[in-house]
């Protein structure tokens, strides 16, 4: 048996762009993760393309990487047998970004509950429903609430919390949740990130994928930092967010604007981000083209992840 | 309100229509296709409703039997292009085999690359000798199912990436469980739609095929009734209505459809 | 303090054939030069509208129902925006005297047209200059706010999000109107783009010495850009008054909860949000429309809508807790 609950070895996807698909560019770059079988919430966090929702889809079980290994507890993801899929499947779910693409828009919300209730746990119509029940009390929905009724009878927020409600009924080990809160009301947020928190202290992991730092920093025990395509900084939450060692993560964090920052977020200098497709081709360092503290070798060469504090980071000034 | 009061309108234009063809035909004094039935070039009159032909048809009775064989031509070419684009299309948007996806692909992009009417002009008249309705019906339906089944893979392919199929598969609902339950109201409205824009295009193309003189010219079809009409000159000796008559009827009959193909698209598309 | 845009009462909605959706009712406000002003609230607040109102950007379904915005400009005539036809705008008011930076702007640039024929097309027009005269003036403009020339050359696609839209807010910055509208000019950009194009405003702000109307929904970034700013909530301004003062002692209940749901770097107690959902507006609550959300309301919120009150100097705030 393994000591990990999840765990990634060197995982790439690539994409096809250009004309017809010539050019091969990697949207997952040799990825490495891993998350103990002690309930926790891992963070991967980065901007939008940087490949964090396809890294989600990967740990789903939904896309399938070029090169490396994605275990589930120990056994490969890509490689189960049937019975193995389908206790996969059950104790893996997942959480979607825009509450209103969860749901056919043609078919009823309570049919995936039910669905799931069915598929997952065998349950028959009866028990099934007093499951849901339980379940969306959790929530805090009914299922009166709920039966017969098509998406877009319900409000983005309330959306968000039935997925979460059919993630829970499968009684997952793991939940994946990709942008859960990102259309949801700023003043609603936290409702959602505060069930997590609670669902953590019953025996359930989370990967959350983010761009929001600060809710980020509010949940996670532990973050993964991607920057077009490769993990360049992980480890704690706090000391990644509190005291960040790759300048990418630096620049993230100062450029978060928050109460309290005005003077330094408006006045300190800082340049851009250069252009995404030729950075995810760099055969360096990806970052080097804003990158402050650039060297020589950081064109040349690729950074491993070094060891700094209890933190590891891809960048040469550690090396 | 404004929608059901032009729904009703264009529904009854063709019920008009389709009892014309379909119901008319049963009362005809006589078989309208023979010739010398009845006096020669007689103008619309009470006698004759829509006039009277150069060869001594009934124009009346012959546009009810046309319009029969136009219409069934276009269905039966709809049908069996949609089976086609259906099966070959939901294959193509399902196989996970990467080769065969390709083959699947690439045929159904040659096949709706091809020129519809030359390709056309050269297979009826290489054929001419056994051409009847029927035949030309498969024959359209060669060039007619390819477009639709094109959209048929890409609309499968576009909803396999929508976060609601990941759902389905989360809840532990199978692929064939999700085709037929989550993507097939989409399909099936896609395909409604195709099959009356297939419908009038197979009327249309009988008819362009028909005035070339490729068609089934011994059965009346409003192809073969422009064609006689221009072999003998009918504009040219005054005899108008031969050939005015039939074209009003064939473009009443695509507007009405097309109509309400637009109107079925705009209801489903509302949802 | 001189006064740019002064707004008195404004009602107006969407008008569809049998809903209305009272997007903004009877909002007032007074718009100074020289500041960055911002709205915030969540989505369907109205603060979009209100902004399309303000531009005069007035075609159906959106309609106004009532109330007057008038624009002063820098050679000091006025403009009654809300009584001025779309045409009569375009030809005198708009560009010239007040832009407007729409939603998911970055896009709206033309892909098939050189940057330096964007700058050029402008000057053109409005100032009747020659073609040549406007590319050395569009490169002139473009260096002195230190956006990197040989942008000018390039078609939009050819450049970054961030990048294209610094360059729509130069356009709009481009024949120094007195004021900008801006209308959530970065909520498609990452952190580090949304900062440099939210910078390259601020300086150009600076310069201009003119009026910004920033909307965003993001509190964060009022915080450390807007001088005042205004809270909305289901169509009405609840809050209005100067951002430090508003973060540091939100008076309405709303901005209040607003203000306490933000997570922050290095603070980890628990945050709360507010619980149930935005009304409907083409039903609005009776009242306060904040009533059925707010923790502290009282019998009379149901009933009557409370008064955009002033508190404190340039603090006003519409709820009845503060009611004398």
């Amino acid at each position: 048996m393994s000591e990990f609950l999840l765990e990634l070895k060197n995982v790439s996807k690539f994409f096809g762009y250009g004309f017809i698909g010539w050019i091969k560019f990697p949207a997952v770059d040799s990825a490495s993760l891993s998350m103990e079988k002690e309930p926790k919430i891992l963070t991967i966090a980065g901007e939008s393309g940087c490949g964090k929702t396809t890294l989600a889809r990967i740990v789903l079980g939904l896309l399938k990487p070029e090169e490396g290994t994605v275990l589930y507890k120990g056994k490969r993801v890509y490689s189960l047998k049937r019975g193995e899929r389908k206790l996969f499947r059950k104790e893996v779910q997942a959480i979607f970004q825009d509450p209103y693409g969860t749901f056919n828009p043609l078919r009823n919300v309570d049919t995936y509950l039910f669905g799931t209730a069915k598929h997952m746990l065998n349950m028959k119509d009866e028990e099934a429903s007093s499951q849901i029940k339980e379940t969306l009390s959790f929530v805090g929905l009914t299922i009166d609430e709920i039966v017969g009724k098509k998406p877009s009878e319900f409000s983005g927020g309330q959306l968000q919390r039935i997925a979460i409600a059919r993630a829970l009924l499968s009684q997952p080990r793991l939940i994946v949740a990709d942008e859960p809160v990102s259309m949801i009301d700023a003043s609603s947020r936290m409702n959602v990130l505060n069930i997590f928190k609670e669902l953590k202290q019953r025996e359930i992991s989370f990967v959350y994928i983010t761009h929001d730092l600060a809710t980020a920093y509010y949940i996670s025990d532990e973050i993964a930092i991607m920057y077009r395509g490769m993990i360049i900084e992980k480890g704690p939450a706090d000391e990644v967010l509190l005291n960040q060692y790759h300048p990418y993560t630096k620049a993230l964090v100062s450029s978060l604007p928050e109460h309290g920052k005005r003077e330094k977020w408006i006045k300190e200098e800082m340049s851009p981000l250069g252009m995404e497709i030729k950075e995810f081709l760099a055969s360096g360092c990806k970052y080097i083209s804003t990158c402050p503290n650039k060297m020589e070798k950081c064109l040349k060469e690729r950074p491993p992840m070094f060891e700094a504090g209890k933190v590891k980071v891809a960048c040469w000034l550690y090396g | 309100m404004k929608i059901t009061k032009s729904l009703a309108i264009t529904i009854g234009v063709l019920a008009a229509h389709l009892i014309f063809a379909y119901v008319l035909p049963y009362f005809a004094p006589y078989d309208p296709r023979r010739w010398a039935t009845v006096p020669r070039d007689m103008p619309p009159s009470t006698a004759f409703l829509f006039g009277t032909t150069t060869v001594g048809q009934d124009l009346f009775w012959l546009s009810s039997y046309a319009l029969r064989n136009s219409i069934t031509l276009g269905i039966l070419t709809a049908s069996v292009s949609i089976l086609i684009a259906f099966l070959l299309g939901a294959t193509a948007g399902f196989v996970k085999n990467p080769a065969l996806h390709n083959i699947l692909t690439l045929c159904i992009d040659s096949f709706s690359l091809i020129p519809g009417l030359p390709a056309l002009i050269v297979l009826t008249y290489s054929w001419r000798k056994y051409l009847s309705p029927i035949l030309i019906a498969l024959i359209l339906s060669i060039f007619g199912w390819a477009w639709p089944s094109r959209s048929v893979r890409s609309l499968i392919l576009s909803l396999r990436e929508r976060p609601f199929t990941h759902t389905a598969l989360l809840s532990g609902y199978s692929m064939i469980e999700i085709f037929f339950k989550e993507y097939l109201p989409y399909i099936i409205k896609w395909l409604a739609v195709s099959f009356l824009g297939l419908l009038t295009w197979a009327i249309g193309m009988e008819t362009t095929i028909a005035v070339f003189g490729l068609s089934t010219l011994e059965e009346a079809t409003i192809g073969s009734i422009l064609y006689w009409a221009l072999q003998y000159q009918a504009i040219l000796r005054g005899i108008w209505w031969w050939p005015i008559i039939p074209i009003l009827l064939l473009t009443t009959l695509i507007v009405t459809i097309y109509q309400l193909s637009n109107m079925i698209g705009e209801l489903l598309g509302a949802r | 303090m001189d006064l740019v845009l002064r707004g008195l009462n404004i009602k107006g909605g969407y008008e569809m054939s049998k809903v209305y959706v009272d997007a903004v009712n009877n909002v007032s406000l007074e718009l100074y030069k020289n500041e960055i002003f911002g709205v915030a609230g969540e989505s369907g607040c109205g603060k979009s509208t209100l902004v399309k109102i303000l531009y005069g950007y007035i075609e159906p379904p959106l309609k106004l129902k009532s109330g007057s915005i008038e624009l002063y400009s820098n050679d000091e005539k006025s403009f009654m925006i809300s009584s001025l036809s779309l045409d009569d705008l375009r030809k005198t008011v708009w560009w010239k005297h007040i832009s407007y930076i729409p939603q998911n702007s970055m896009n709206v640039l033309n892909p098939t047209t050189r940057v330096k024929d964007h700058f050029a097309e402008m000057y053109k027009t409005y100032t009747g200059m020659k073609k040549k005269e406007a590319y050395a003036m569009a490169r002139k403009y473009v260096e002195d706010f230190g956006l990197p020339s040989d942008a000018l050359q390039a078609f939009p696609h050819q450049l970054s999000g961030g990048m294209r839209q610094r360059i729509v807010i130069a356009v709009a910055l481009l024949l120094q109107p007195a004021m900008v509208l801006a209308d959530e000019p970065t909520s498609a950009l990452d952190v580090i783009n949304q900062r440099a194009a939210l910078m390259f405003l601020k300086k150009a702000q600076e310069r201009l010495k003119n009026t910004i109307v920033l909307v965003s929904h993001d509190m964060g970034i009022h915080s450390v850009l807007t001088d005042r700013m205004g809270v909305m909530y289901a169509g009405n301004i609840v809050e209005v008054g100067g951002t430090q003062a508003i973060f540091e002692k939100p008076l309405h209940p709303y901005t209040e909860a607003l203000i306490e749901s933000l997570p922050r770097l290095g603070d980890k107690s628990q945050r709360t949000g507010l619980k149930g959902q935005p009304p409907d507006l083409r039903q609005p609550p009776s009242g306060c429309r904040f009533h059925p959300r707010c923790p502290y309301s009282k019998p009379i919120c149901q009933k009557e809508e409370p008064e955009h009150g002033k508190r404190e100097k340039d603090r006003r705030v519409s709820c009845w807790i503060y009611a004398s």
